[in-house]
C-alpha cells in the first residue's frame, strides 16, 4: 500500500447507518463503532474516547437547515482512518463546536476516524465539502446506505 | 511600506490532526491568493499553554480558548460550516497585516 493510496481510508456502505428510533449520541456512537472495532480499523478503547472528547470539545456545525456534527477523538485510538455516517431519523440535540452553550439540531454525524496520516490526506476537508453543501446533506437525508456511500465516496476521491 | 516580516499563524483544534487542517488550508489559500505568505504551525488546545508571543502572531481556533494568552485569538468556526467564512477570513487578514 502507497502512502497515499485511497485504500487508507476504510468507507463503504456498511459504514452507513439510517437510524430510524430516537438515540442518544452515546448510543449512535456505539453503533457506529462496532462495524469499527470488528474490521480492527480502531481500537476498542475508541468509542469511550469519542465521548469523552465530545464532553470537552464539542464537533456540533450549526449547518442549516440540515445540522451536523463530526465527532472523533485522538489519533492514538485509530490504527486506520476511516468514515462512518449516521443518518438519524430523530435529530439531537448536541453543543456547538467551540462553544459551550450554543446547540444545534443534529441530523447527520459523520464519525471521524482519523489517524496521524490525515495531516497529509485531509480527509476531513474532503468531507467538509458535503457538511457545507446543504444539497449533498438533504440527499444524504434521503438516500439509502449504497446512495450515501456513493456521495460521500465520490466527495473524499475527488482530486486525488 | 517596508520589508514586512513574515507572520506565523497557529491553527489550533482540540487533536491539532483534524479540524485545524482543514481550517490551516482555506486560510494559507486565502491568504496565497490576496498575495500575503505566512509561517505556520498546527497544535492541540492542550499544548497551548507552550506558546507565547515570540512563537505566533495569531492563533485560529476551532475550539474554545479556555487559557489566558497574550496572542490574539480568532475564532474559526465559520471556516468549517462556510457560513460566514469569508468574514472570519478577512479578519485573520487583517489581523496578519496589522
Amino acid at each position: 500500500m502507497t502512502e497515499h493510496d485511497t485504500a487508507e481510508i476504510a468507507f463503504d456502505a456498511t459504514f452507513v447507518k439510517r437510524i430510524p428510533k430516537a438515540l442518544t449520541f452515546s448510543e449512535i456512537v456505539d453503533e457506529l463503532s462496532v462495524n469499527l472495532i470488528d474490521h480492527d480499523l480502531v481500537t476498542s478503547d475508541y468509542p469511550a474516547a469519542v465521548k469523552a472528547r465530545e464532553v470537552e470539545f464539542p464537533t456540533g456545525l450549526p449547518t442549516e437547515p440540515i445540522g451536523v456534527a463530526i465527532p472523533h477523538t485522538d489519533p492514538k485510538y485509530v490504527r486506520q482512518n476511516a468514515i462512518s455516517v449516521a443518518v438519524l431519523k430523530n435529530p439531537i440535540r448536541m453543543t456547538v463546536m467551540g462553544t459551550d452553550d450554543e446547540t444545534v439540531n443534529v441530523s447527520i454525524v459523520f464519525l471521524l476516524s482519523l489517524g496521524q496520516s490525515n495531516k497529509q490526506l485531509n480527509i476531513l476537508a474532503k468531507i467538509m465539502k458535503i457538511v457545507q453543501d446543504q444539497k449533498a446533506l438533504t440527499k444524504i437525508m434521503n438516500a439509502s446506505p449504497d446512495e450515501i456511500a456513493t456521495v460521500v465516496r465520490d466527495s473524499i476521491l475527488e482530486d486525488k | 511600506m517596508t520589508q514586512a516580516k513574515k507572520k506565523t499563524i497557529l491553527f489550533v483544534c482540540a487533536t491539532g490532526i483534524a479540524t485545524s487542517t482543514v481550517v490551516a488550508e482555506k486560510t494559507l489559500e486565502y491568504l496565497h491568493e490576496n498575495g500575503i505568505d505566512v509561517n505556520y504551525t498546527q497544535t492541540n488546545v492542550a499544548s497551548l499553554p507552550e506558546y507565547d508571543a515570540n512563537d505566533a502572531d495569531l492563533i485560529v481556533a476551532t475550539t474554545n480558548v479556555p487559557y489566558e494568552t497574550p496572542i490574539p485569538v480568532i475564532r474559526a468556526l465559520p471556516i468549517i460550516t462556510g457560513i460566514g467564512d469569508q468574514k472570519v477570513l478577512e479578519q485573520i487578514k487583517a489581523a496578519i497585516e496589522e
